[in-house]
């Protein structure tokens, strides 16, 4: 059974990145409040981050799998 | 009802064959609209419709963490499924226990690994039950009692997957998945605040509930990193979507289906989400924080607002409603797959043909379907807790996908010392009450262990045993 690999690794150092952007891991527990439309700012970067994530899995599809 | 029971029928009618293949993957031949749409209706269960508002009413908005989870589902999807696609269809594989089977060579590993799929369905299986009964009682504010929701769904869904299989399920999950979409848009036409609104409730929540808006506490961010590893792994590799993975007609047809799918969950958990935090203020007098009623209570208050809000009330719950059955039926038609193929089709069924065991399939389902809802009757779990307990048995199972494709190293004495490792530690950590360890899901840890395990194994029996890979 020989098992061909899809995707190269870049492509999972990548998610691993956007993994670590969509948790607030940068930002202190006590910072200061910022809304954005009406959301939390550290809310709306993780929300950019998973849309991020989304584009990326659409790039990939469509360039490695074949 | 009656639409979807029609449908079982003409499933039943459009049936090519009597074998195994054709009522549990449809004869292997999905396209991409219906596979896209078996695969939303199914991947979002009642679980994620009912826990989003009802956790973000609990723990606030750091639950956003349903939406990586939902998309790391996706993404690790694309860890194994281009190559598990390719050999299904090179072996006409059925089950997930197939791919075990032809991977690793070892009747013992597949029972096993079998047998804690069933664990998870059933426990997967009796959620869904449980979350149409708290629907069908919260939406009608008590005068349709719990039981009956449960009875009248699960009598539904029993009728149309005998009848048609996974033709069946796959043509109803199309008009559950519209039917769902509809609804969250209506949700969102009703209830979802403009920007002026949400900048009051969040003022609103900084002044009283700071912890529910605030930059969650580093062990809540432990939780979520490994809730969302935790779930995407084991989410990506239900029996129910691998055996969509099997049924979709080409490579085409897969690609285009995942590709949409990686964007449902921005479409459909932020909705649900937004729900969530609107509904904080509205059950800040409730002391007890058990909110699986969460998402029907605030349908019933919203839809008491207008004419029109009420129709679309009525929507949504026929979304939700529509939503649990895809999940049901999709879990108890691989469930029995499971059951009827690889457990008695391995031992006391050995010479049946596949009609018989087809056959005896449907009747597994009956009797399943019969003994959850004698359990979920009484329900002892929140729907949360249930699916912690789930998904941190399930992630067990990744590695035999993960690895069996992309590691030659492994062997099959490995991975069943892993796979014990595992399923042992999550469900002494999970009974003990430790679902988390230094913040970390214990079943993460567990799955850690499992791998460990599992090299550990294949490099010290590697030379004993045949590696099975290079067949």
């Amino acid at each position: 059974m020989k098992i061909k690999k899809v995707f190269p690794f870049w492509v999972w150092i990548v998610y691993a990145a956007l993994f670590a952007l969509s948790i607030p891991w940068y930002l202190p527990k006590n910072v200061e409040m910022n809304l954005v439309m009406g959301l939390p700012l550290w809310l709306i970067s993780c929300i950019l981050a998973v849309f991020l994530t989304a584009c990326f899995t659409i790039f990939i599809i469509n360039i490695f799998w074949r | 009802m009656l639409l979807l029971i029609a449908l079982g029928l003409y499933a039943n009618k459009k049936r090519t064959s009597n074998s195994l293949k054709d009522f549990y993957l449809a004869g292997g031949g999905l396209g991409p609209f219906v596979l896209l749409l078996t695969l939303y209706a199914t991947q979002y269960s009642s679980n994620t419709m009912l826990i989003v508002p009802a956790e973000v009413v609990n723990q606030g908005m750091g639950m956003i963490l349903v939406l990586g989870y939902m998309t790391a589902i996706v993404v690790l999807y694309l860890t194994f499924a281009p190559q598990l696609f390719k050999i299904s269809k090179q072996h006409d594989f059925i089950t997930p226990g197939d791919w075990f089977d032809k991977r690793f060579k070892m009747p013992s590993l597949t029972l096993v690994a079998n047998l804690i799929l069933v664990i998870v369905s059933v426990n997967f299986l009796l959620s869904q039950l449980i979350a149409r009964g708290h629907i069908a009682t919260g939406i009608t504010d008590g005068q349709i009692p719990y039981w009956a929701g449960v009875v009248f769904l699960a009598f539904i869904v029993i009728i149309y997957e005998t009848l048609g299989g996974m033709r069946a399920v796959a043509w109803t999950d199309v008009i559950q998945g519209l039917m769902l979409l509809i609804g969250l848009g209506g949700l969102f036409f009703i209830v979802v605040p403009d920007v002026d609104e949400l900048t009051e409730i969040s003022n609103w929540l900084i002044e009283n509930e700071p912890e529910k808006i605030g930059v969650p506490s580093f062990d809540f961010r432990m939780y979520w990193a490994s809730t969302v590893l935790m779930i995407g792994l084991g989410g990506a590799v239900y029996p129910q979507v691998i055996q969509r993975i099997y049924a979709a007609k080409t490579v085409k047809v897969l690609k285009q289906s995942l590709g949409a799918m990686v964007f449902m969950p921005l479409i459909t958990v932020l909705i649900l989400f937004l729900l969530g935090v609107i509904s904080i203020p509205h059950f800040i007098e409730v002391s007890d924080a058990s909110q699986d009623t969460a998402l029907p209570q605030m349908l019933q208050v919203w839809g008491q607002e207008s004419l029109l809000a009420f129709v679309l009330m009525i929507v949504v719950v026929l979304g939700l409603l529509a939503v649990i059955m895809s999940s049901a039926d999709s879990i108890l038609l691989s469930l029995s797959s499971i059951i009827s193929k690889d457990i008695l089709g391995k031992s006391i069924l050995k010479n049946s043909s596949d009609q018989q065991l087809a056959k005896t399939g449907k009747m597994i389902s009956w009797v399943i379907m019969f003994l959850i809802v004698l359990v979920a009757l009484q329900p002892k779990i929140t729907l949360w807790g249930l699916i912690e307990l789930k998904m941190q048995i399930m992630v067990q199972i990744a590695p035999l996908f993960i690895l069996g494709v992309h590691s030659k190293r492994v062997i099959s004495a490995g991975m069943m010392a892993g796979l014990i490792i595992g399923f042992l530690f999550s469900i002494t950590t999970f009974f003990m009450g430790y679902k988390t360890l230094a913040g970390i899901q214990s079943g993460l840890i567990g799955l850690l262990l499992n791998v460990i395990a599992c090299f550990v194994f294949s490099h010290f029996f590697r030379n004993k045993l045949n590696a099975g890979y290079e067949d």
